[in-house]
């Protein structure tokens, strides 16, 4: 079967700051791609670049198979939402999602029931005569969604869709978009600086960092056993907590949830304290001076020492790739012992 | 959420406080002293002349009105103002549509440069500008007698267009960079091509900014009198030209100044008839971030 999407070492720079250095890639058929990275990794300009606004330098995008690398853009049938949405100003509801229908020469009677049909999935139809500007952030999303679905792409490209949103509809949203790709059964690429949006939404995520994917792979799989330090530090609502390895060569990796707070070889002094819910979310200043999250039931107090063991680590070489699979109970080092 | 519409016009009544007798002083001061030659044209054009151009002292208030200026300016064969006006209507329109259609491409170009190199090369189109126009109509005249375009409409109107080009692309420049870049790029991926989206997507969304450019490429062409003079036929010269003859060598000042009255009228009525698309309501609107 041939990959729906496929990059063969493409490569892009602006000025001296590489945003592609020899990337290789591909996504299937039907598979909700997740690109993650924080912002200004360039991740929107690989979506520019499949959708042909941003010329490649070196290398081959495919779609279908089919090399598009020097394919304008409105021959490419990719369908594109864009982080701002840029609906069409001058445009009513209707007509923005008609527009592209209208590119392909549909006469008025089959764009119609077309338009309809979307404006019905996604709940918009009440709204299709207003101008773009009469409406909330919500239904402007809803729009620039419903653009790109009436025209059954080849793919979808969404660039960080769900931002523009406030906090509280964007459960919703980010739930509703998982559902149409669904139902849809088509291949969305996702570029978001969110990883609560790659852990929801994604089949895969791929972590993008100077211009190269750090990993590839599930979220879960990501976050549980990041190849490197800098992923680990990056994917998580706790970046990964590191200590200098008892070798003293490389570090040993391990996220919050493997801290056992209570007794063990590992003592760290709290510094920040926040309750977050139903737990307590703590800054503390472990070993070699290292800052530690755990969390814990009770509030301590600041400038307490707690005590605590890891139920599993990495272990990260000096370079920071990861070096094994992860270990169970590690043993403790003599750092453990150097309390500040 | 934030309403991306622009706040609307609140229209707060101002009540009248002393502290603000000084602005409305200044404004009717302003007012009058801007209004006042054109109300010495509009004497000079309906008051009969022994009142006016030759008397010693011409009064302020008309002591009567009358149109035999007028009426005379329209029937005396050596003063065609008729066929001048006619004349200058179709340039001014030719050089207003030229400026657009130019500028158009010209500016879009310009603006997908980046923002300092697109202000160079702006500058440079303004160097013309800087000259006097007599210093670049004379050798401009030679190429064209060549063509064969000596004295017709749409010689002057490519001259004229020397004045009005500039500052049109400039205009647009401007309305196209305010533009979000995003705008073109979703439409060309909806699949459009780059003609597409320029004309059908991007130039709806800067028609304040033409009818601005129109207007002021119109009104440039219905006013110059340099090109207009050398280049001109003289069976047919343009209004302002007519007028300029009607002045010095011909003898009819009182005609002149009549007509250089009724020449304020097209420029009105434009303004007024065009001015409903200057608001710019659409221009900030469907993009957010």
């Amino acid at each position: 079967m041939t990959a729906k999407l496929e990059f063969e070492r493409v490569s892009k720079r602006f000025g001296n700051r590489m945003v592609a250095d020899d990337i290789s890639f591909t996504v299937d058929q039907g598979e909700f791609f997740v690109i993650l990275g924080p912002s200004g990794e360039g991740k929107s300009t690989l979506l520019r670049m499949i959708a042909g606004i941003e010329p490649v330098d070196a290398g081959t995008i495919r779609i279908d198979g089919r090399d598009v690398t020097d394919l304008a853009p409105h021959l490419r049938n990719v369908a594109m939402v864009f982080q701002n949405y840029a609906l069409y100003p001058n445009m009513t509801v209707y007509q923005n999602i008609a527009f592209p229908l209208k590119m392909k020469f549909f006469s008025r009677e089959e764009i119609e029931p077309k338009v309809r049909d979307v404006a019905k999935t996604l709940g918009i139809t009440e709204i299709l005569d207003r101008r773009v500007h009469q409406i909330s952030g919500g239904q402007q999303q809803r729009v620039a969604l419903a653009r790109a679905i009436v025209r059954s792409p080849s793919i979808f490209l969404l660039d960080e869709p769900l931002s523009n949103l406030d906090a509280r509809v964007r459960f919703g949203a980010r739930a509703e978009l998982k559902k149409i790709q669904r139902d849809l059964g088509q291949t969305f690429l996702f570029v978001t600086h969110d990883q609560k949006e790659a852990e929801s939404l994604s089949d895969r995520t791929g972590v993008l960092h100077l211009g190269r994917f750090e990993q590839i792979g599930a979220f879960h799989e990501i976050y549980e056993r990041p190849l490197s330090r800098w992923v680990g530090d990056f994917v998580g609502d706790f970046p990964m907590n590191f200590l200098p390895e008892a070798s003293g060569d490389g570090e040993l990796g391990f996220r919050t949830e493997w801290i056992e707070v209570g007794d063990g070889p590992y003592s760290a002094v709290v510094e920040v304290a926040e309750r977050q819910g139903d737990v307590v979310s703590l800054l503390c200043r472990g070993p070699a001076g290292r800052r530690v999250f755990m969390t814990a039931l009770q509030r301590p107090a600041v400038g307490e020492t707690v005590h605590f063991r890891l139920r599993q680590s990495l272990h990260f070489a000096a370079d920071g790739r990861l070096m094994d699979g992860g270990s169970l109970p590690s043993p403790p080092g003599p750092l453990s012992r150097g309390v500040p | 959420m934030i309403d991306p519409r622009p706040p609307a016009a609140t229209h707060v009544k101002r009540r009248f406080t002393w502290s603000n007798i000084g602005l409305y002083a200044t404004v009717v001061v302003l007012s009058i002293a801007l209004l006042f030659p054109i109300y010495l044209i509009f004497l000079i054009a309906f008051v009969p002349d022994k009142y006016t151009l030759f008397s010693g002292r011409p009064p302020l208030i008309p002591p009567t009105l009358t149109l035999a200026n007028l009426q005379t300016g329209l029937t005396l064969s050596t003063t065609p103002f008729i066929p001048s006006m006619l004349l200058s209507l179709e340039i001014a329109f030719m050089v207003g549509g030229i400026a657009i259609g130019l500028g158009i491409p010209t500016a879009y170009g310009l603006s997908r440069l980046r923002p300092t190199v697109a202000y160079g090369l702006t500058t440079i189109l303004f160097v013309v500008n800087m000259l006097p126009s007599i210093t670049i109509a004379i050798p401009i005249t030679v190429p064209f007698i060549k063509a064969g375009l000596y004295g017709s409409p749409i010689a002057i109107a490519l001259t004229q267009e020397l004045l009005a080009l500039p500052i049109t692309t400039f205009l647009l420049v401007g309305a196209f960079q305010a533009l979000p870049r995003d705008l073109e790029s979703q439409a060309r991926v909806d699949g459009a091509n780059r003609m597409r989206a320029l004309y059908g997507n991007l130039v709806p969304l800067v028609r304040p900014a033409l009818v601005a450019a129109f207007l002021l490429s119109w009104m440039l062409s219905w006013d110059e009198s340099t090109f207009a003079l050398i280049l001109y036929n003289p069976a047919n010269p343009t209004l302002p030209v007519e007028i300029f003859l009607a002045f010095t060598g011909r003898g009819n000042p009182d005609i002149a100044v009549a007509f250089s009255f009724i020449a304020t009228v097209p420029v009105i009525i434009l303004t007024i008839f065009l001015q409903k698309y200057l608001k710019g309501e659409d221009l900030a609107v469907g993009v957010r971030g």
